[in-house]
């Protein structure tokens, strides 16, 4: 803490020269209109800070401590425009002078000069919360009580925090999408591996006995253990002529044609029927407020509008308004935009499963439409394949939330499977089936082949999901 | 009841930043930060950008690492 004892203004703002004996006490200066009241609080923060905030804040169109500070009539020799402050330090039990010229305002002349009380003066230039203008306690005294707490954020200018706050609050959001979808995918790889495997539970003893088991066939040694670098199919181009190249191993392509079969059930069950047209009609709700949805980026601007307000105009328009009605006017904005982004997440947990059943079935779609090419003669999966791009365009809608009618017009064919991609299940699904048996040692080894695989793509899940590669 | 000490913490807050009061809070949430189990290098990282009006870029390249960004 320090306190004034005298203050010296020479040719600064309104003042030509005046020194006040302030007598480490506190004090309030009273007199008519334009009498300078102001240039001794300026004074103050000026001489400590080495700035006026009246001038250099928010709402001020750019003027300078430089080519404002100095009185009218010296307004070319900001040499001769200075504050000299004596203070009394208690924690030091010291006085000191600090002077500042406008012309040199970053660097005050401090008398003694010695670290400690350099170290008082510098402390107390960090904090520009120690001056508050009129129009600032003003704004505090006639704030409603629920928004005392915003108000104090701002006269302790804590801005800076908020803008912080923020930041990490849309990185945490965006953290927990990623989250979400990479869950997703880990929980299809991990399906996708253990239905390779035939196992009911995955973990790294079960797939060791699994892969064992095949192994001993061929006639390969064992793993005891199970790291990273493992591959499962170690030594099959040895044991049994050349590895083969990927085909379609029975058991599996139909093991992933159910699963694929089960997701479409899913997508024309009455459950997910009712979730579409619950989402469907919360939409149609939103949708009034959809011009303003899409104005979310209007929240900041809305935002600064308010920190540059003068007092007086819009500092966008220039239409007068007086501060209570433009702070209303605004404050009634941003709360109608809380209200509608309240909406919008409610609606968004409503499409959250409903893009997690779409998502899962374009997984298992996908992976069986690659079957066709493969085997012989060849099915034709293209028609099963176009509709796998037109639920990852749906889901992509749906994510997208905006603009609604796409949303909308999601949900009104997300349970809708075309007959002609179903046709192409039926006729891949037969195919398949016609496939023959193969031998113990064959199917070994494509079972070694398939497991690898599958692991390999388990594995190249990101570890940002807690315990996605942890097969121990 | 003799009062917490608070020297420790004082010291931080000090150091924080500028000093000036929003500093002062930035530098508590970075301490508290840095006591959390498996936060000590991520506080380390933030301290180093935080108080110097970050970007969002530069925040993500703090929390996750530079490969993330």
């Amino acid at each position: 803490m320090i306190l004034a004892k005298t203050l010296r203004i020479h040719e600064f703002r309104g003042v030509r020269d005046l020194t006040l004996d302030l007598g480490c006490a506190n004090f309030a200066v009273c007199g008519p209109n334009g009498t300078g009241k102001s240039g001794i609080v300026d004074a103050l923060e000026f001489v400590l800070t080495g700035n006026i905030s009246r001038l250099a804040g928010s709402g001020t169109g750019g003027l300078s401590v430089k080519e404002h500070g100095p009185h009218v009539d010296s307004r070319n020799k900001p040499q001769i425009a200075f504050v000299s402050l004596i203070v009394h330090i208690p924690s030091l039990k010291k006085d000191a002078t600090i002077t500042r010229t406008v012309k040199d305002y970053k660097k005050p002349t401090i008398v003694p000069d010695t670290p400690d009380i350099q170290a008082v003066f510098a402390k107390v230039a960090l904090h520009p919360e120690l001056t508050l203008s009129r129009r600032e306690i003003i704004k505090y005294v006639l704030a409603e009580p629920g928004k005392r707490a915003r108000e104090v954020q701002e006269l302790l200018r804590l801005d800076e925090v908020e803008r912080l706050r923020a930041l990490l609050q849309r990185i945490a959001n965006a953290c927990d999408r990623d989250v979400t979808a990479a869950r997703g995918i880990r929980q299809e790889a991990s399906g996708a591996l253990q239905r390779a495997l035939n196992l009911p539970k995955l973990d790294g003893a079960s797939i060791l006995e699994a892969a064992n088991d095949r192994r001993r066939i061929l006639g390969l040694p064992p793993f005891t253990t199970l790291e990273a670098n493992t591959s499962l199919k170690d030594g099959i181009t040895t044991a049994g002529g050349q590895e083969k190249p990927t085909k379609v191993l029975k058991s599996h392509a139909k093991s992933e044609i159910e699963v694929a079969k089960d997701k479409l059930t899913t997508l024309g069950s009455p459950p997910f029927v009712s979730s579409c047209a619950k989402a469907s009609a919360a939409i149609k709700e939103l949708a009034k407020d959809e011009k303003f949805l899409g104005s979310a980026s209007r929240v900041s601007f809305l935002q600064t509008a308010l920190g540059l307000f003068d007092g007086n105009a819009c500092p966008v328009c220039d239409t007068s308004f007086t501060d209570t009605k433009f702070r209303e006017h605004l404050q009634e904005k941003l709360a109608r935009f809380d209200q509608v982004t309240k909406v919008r997440r409610e609606v968004e947990k409503k499409l959250a499963p409903i893009i997690a059943d779409l998502e899962s079935t374009r997984l298992a779609v996908s992976a069986i439409s690659g079957l066709g090419a493969l085997l012989f003669p060849a099915v034709d999966t293209t028609k099963l394949a176009a509709y796998g791009t037109d639920i990852e365009y749906l889901v992509r809608a749906l994510r997208q939330f905006l603009p609604l009618s796409l949303v909308e017009d999601g949900l009104a064919s997300a349970a809708k499977i075309p007959l002609d991609a179903t046709k192409c299940l039926e006729a891949l699904e037969a195919r398949v089936n016609e496939l023959p048996d193969p031998n113990q040692q064959d199917a070994a080894r494509d079972f070694l082949i398939v497991a690898q695989e599958k692991l390999e793509a388990f594995l190249r899940i990101p570890m940002m999901v807690t315990g996605s590669s942890d097969l121990s | 009841m003799s009062a917490p000490d608070t020297s420790k913490s004082d010291a931080a807050l000090e150091s924080a930043g500028t000093g000036s009061v929003a500093h002062s809070i930035i530098g508590q949430f970075v301490g508290e930060l840095a006591k959390q189990d498996g936060f000590a290098k991520i506080a380390k990282s933030l301290e180093s950008i935080i108080y110097d009006s970050p970007s969002e870029a530069s925040l993500r390249a703090a929390l996750f690492g530079d490969d993330t960004v």
